[in-house]
């Protein structure tokens, strides 16, 4: 809410575009979500149209099953933009009552730990456990349930981690918007104010390396026995040591290029 | 560890269920988005339970009772079926984006506006007539926005400098503005009710029927108050000064306005009772209709159009992302067993089955000064149902209602929700009323003004409670057919 809220009724009405709201301070990284859920929000006039079209053409004998389904496609597709596309906005639902009288960097302080430490974390994972999901999904050539159906549902399953690293990058952007409000947007502020994301990206992807390694070099081990070779284990505690060292690293080479007192 | 046993009295795994919900409550209160924090809490209590607590699971059992989670990275990713097929593949879901979209068109088409126009007039010579007209508009676009905030704000900027101009005692202005506001939360096609059926694993169609006489019942009771208090006390709600004469055109005008949005209500309510469409088309059918009052209003170009769909993503997209995250909030919570905890901790504490729904609504009504109704109906909503569903009340389905008592459960919930927000200190229509005042009218003057009308919200939310038929009825006609 704004401090003063308008109070003509043509003003109240009035629709804003939510992706030209602060517009100034968007980075191209923003602008790039941005672009990206305009294109997709023309899918919510078509699914209008799906569904208005279905009610008729059953009505007059033709039920058309396909349509069922691309109705959910549609939502969930777009559903999942919306998610990131509000990222970007800043429109995600909160109880302000005190945080409004917050001071401007100590609200971009807690957006930004919000953002590195909860829900970038949980983008980076959801992205991790769709892939395999979309995986399994070509690889079994999945259909619709319905003979008449939308059917390669696959296409619908590759695009959820697609999206859900749009929305990552929707978040790492508003994380650098807000880090730069709170103090500077400096690589040694980003590794700690979004540590635990850069660990899991780092862990998982170190994951994916070993295994691949694994199975290239070792040839009789048993595909789903992989994961228990004793090198897995060792690899979160890396990847945490890898990204405390990246930290120092990046703490230390910022001390030799700028002036001491500028935080 | 030995302080562990000090706490003994409950298990580790209350405690934990105990801490998951206050530091969700404290992100909160900092001003975390709620689907952050809820993310957040369960990363937190995830890590806690694997590297902390399920490791160390005999060592703690010497002093307090623990059940291990067995969470780990593994059993999360397992969820991806769960998320897919719950979440995505949900096509009663799909009404979502489509009553948001219908809402925020009917906005656009100015239908509010003209029908406050043309209702001053007729109802101005009238007592009362000013709060009747914002009442009226506030019952019949209580369909277009489900969003508390936004219907309270219209009415409010719409409705409250008249009713000063004319000298209305401020109390019966602000109270009526409030109280009309928060009906949409209640009145079908409202975007509550579509969640609630996701969560509650009921019919929508159900729901929506079943909703619509206590919606219908409480904006009576509100009528019925303003004229008679009109009666008693003529000086709250005075005459204007120069009246209009009614003649024929003013009450034709009246009807052409209120017809338009009176119609689109009745498509889409009136083709789910009479089977012609699912209320998932009907969603769609009620955007296309609303898009049809906007191009006929002569008020939509592209550019209003491109608003109006982006505006329908970005509020979809934020009410998704708290599906999500409370999808996963659930899942943990699961595993700490909070969902037989909560269920235990209610069904034990009272024997009459009326005295849990009861202690329900309460909490309901609690929650409701802390959290607006996305986050009660996803969070909440999902721990009460096996709660509800092994009370076997006694409630009429006509032996065409699936789950009656969840139904009218349902309402209940929602009649609880809509007292909720109107109750001091921290109801939300009073915050956001409070925000469009002008300069002269004080929070004292609305703390006074929603009191008979929270009254009147008791009575219908006891009428309610002791004649479940006013919820059952309608959708067992529907669908007996």
């Amino acid at each position: 809410m704004s401090a003063s809220p308008p109070t003509d009724i043509e003003e109240i009405l009035a629709i804003t575009d939510p992706g030209e709201v602060n517009r100034d301070s968007h980075t191209k990284l923003d602008r790039f979500v941005v672009h990206f859920s305009n294109v997709i929000a023309w899918a919510l006039p078509i699914l209008m149209i799906a569904i208005v079209s279905q009610v008729f053409l059953r009505g007059a004998g033709h039920n058309q099953a396909w349509l069922d389904d691309l109705q959910w496609w549609i939502y969930g597709a777009a559903m999942l933009v919306g998610m990131a596309y509000a990222i970007t906005t800043n429109s995600h639902v909160r109880v302000d009552i005190i945080h409004q009288n917050f001071a401007p960097s100590k609200q971009a302080r807690i957006e930004t730990f919000a953002l590195g430490w909860m829900l970038m974390p949980f983008l980076v994972i959801m992205t991790d456990m769709m892939i395999p999901y979309a995986i399994s999904s070509v690889v079994a050539g999945e259909g619709s349930s319905s003979p008449n159906g939308l059917h390669r549902v696959y296409y619908l399953k590759i695009a959820i981690p697609i999206i859900f690293f749009v929305a990552l990058i929707a978040a790492w952007a508003a994380f650098r918007r807000n880090l730069d409000i709170a103090s500077s947007d400096l690589w040694w502020r980003r590794l700690v104010w979004a540590f635990p994301t850069i660990v899991l990206i780092v862990w998982r992807l170190a994951h994916y390396a070993a295994y691949w390694f694994v199975r290239l070099t070792n040839e009789e081990i048993n595909l789903r026995r992989i994961t228990r070779e004793p090198v897995f284990e060792y690899l979160l505690p890396a990847a945490v040591a890898v990204v405390a060292i990246a930290v120092i690293v990046t703490w230390l080479s910022r001390a030799k290029t700028q002036p001491a007192g500028d935080h | 560890m030995q302080i562990l046993s000090l706490l003994s009295f409950l298990s580790l795994n209350e405690w934990m269920v105990l801490a998951i919900f206050l530091s969700f409550i404290y992100l909160l209160f900092r001003g975390v988005p709620v689907a952050y924090a809820l993310v957040g809490v369960s990363l937190g209590f995830t890590l806690l339970a694997a590297f902390v607590l399920d490791p160390f699971e005999d060592a703690i059992n010497q002093y307090i009772a623990y059940d291990d989670t067995r969470l780990d990275y593994k059993r999360i990713s397992a969820n991806a079926g769960r998320f897919f097929g719950g979440l995505i593949n949900n096509p009663v879901l799909v009404a979502l984006p489509m009553f948001i979209f219908m809402g925020l068109m009917l906005d656009q088409s100015g239908v509010a506006q003209r029908m406050m126009r043309s209702m001053q007039v007729l109802f101005g010579a009238l007592r009362g007539g000013l709060a009747l007209s914002v009442m009226l508009i506030g019952i019949i676009l209580a369909a277009s926005t489900g969003v508390i905030g936004a219907s309270v704000v219209l009415l409010g900027v719409m409705g409250l400098p008249t009713m000063m101009a004319q000298n209305y005692s401020k109390p019966v202005a602000t109270g009526t503005i409030a109280a009309s506001g928060t009906l949409g939360i209640l009145i079908p096609p409202s975007i509550m009710l579509v969640i609630m059926s996701d969560q509650l694993a009921i019919s929508l169609g159900d729901l929506f029927m079943g909703a619509l006489f206590p919606g219908l019942l409480l904006g009576f009771l509100y009528i019925a108050f303003i004229v008679v208090f009109g009666l008693i006390r003529p000086s709250a709600m005075p005459l204007p000064a120069d009246r209009e004469p009614v003649t024929i055109k003013i009450v034709l005008d009246v009807m052409l306005s209120v017809l338009p949005p009176f119609g689109l209500i009745m498509l889409v309510l009136g083709s789910i009772f009479f089977g012609f469409a699912t209320p998932t088309e009907a969603s769609g059918l009620g955007a296309l209709g609303a898009t049809l009052l906007a191009l006929a209003s002569g008020r939509l170009n592209l550019t209003v159009f491109k608003d109006v769909m982006r505006q329908t993503l970005n509020t979809s997209g934020f009410i998704f992302a708290i599906f999500v995250a409370a999808n996963f909030f659930a899942l943990v919570m699961r595993r700490y067993g909070g969902d037989d905890i909560i269920k235990d901790m209610v069904l034990g504490s009272f024997q009459d089955p009326n005295h849990v729904v009861l202690f329900i609504l309460f909490i309901v009504f609690l929650l409701g000064f802390l959290l607006d109704w996305i986050e009660i109906t996803l969070i909440i909503m999902p721990l009460m149902l096996p709660i509800i569903q092994g009370l076997e009340l006694a409630i009429d389905g006509y032996g065409v209602l699936g789950d009656p008592s969840v139904v009218w459960f349902a309402i209940l919930v929602a009649v609880t929700l809509q007292t909720s927000f109107l109750t001091p200190p921290v109801g939300f229509a009073l915050f956001y009323l409070k925000g469009v005042c002008p300069p002269g009218v004080t929070i004292g003057h609305i703390y006074r003004g929603i009191i008979p009308f929270v009254l009147l919200q008791l009575l219908g939310l006891f009428i309610v409670f002791e004649f479940p038929q006013l919820v059952t009825w309608l959708p067992a006609v529907a669908y007996a057919n």
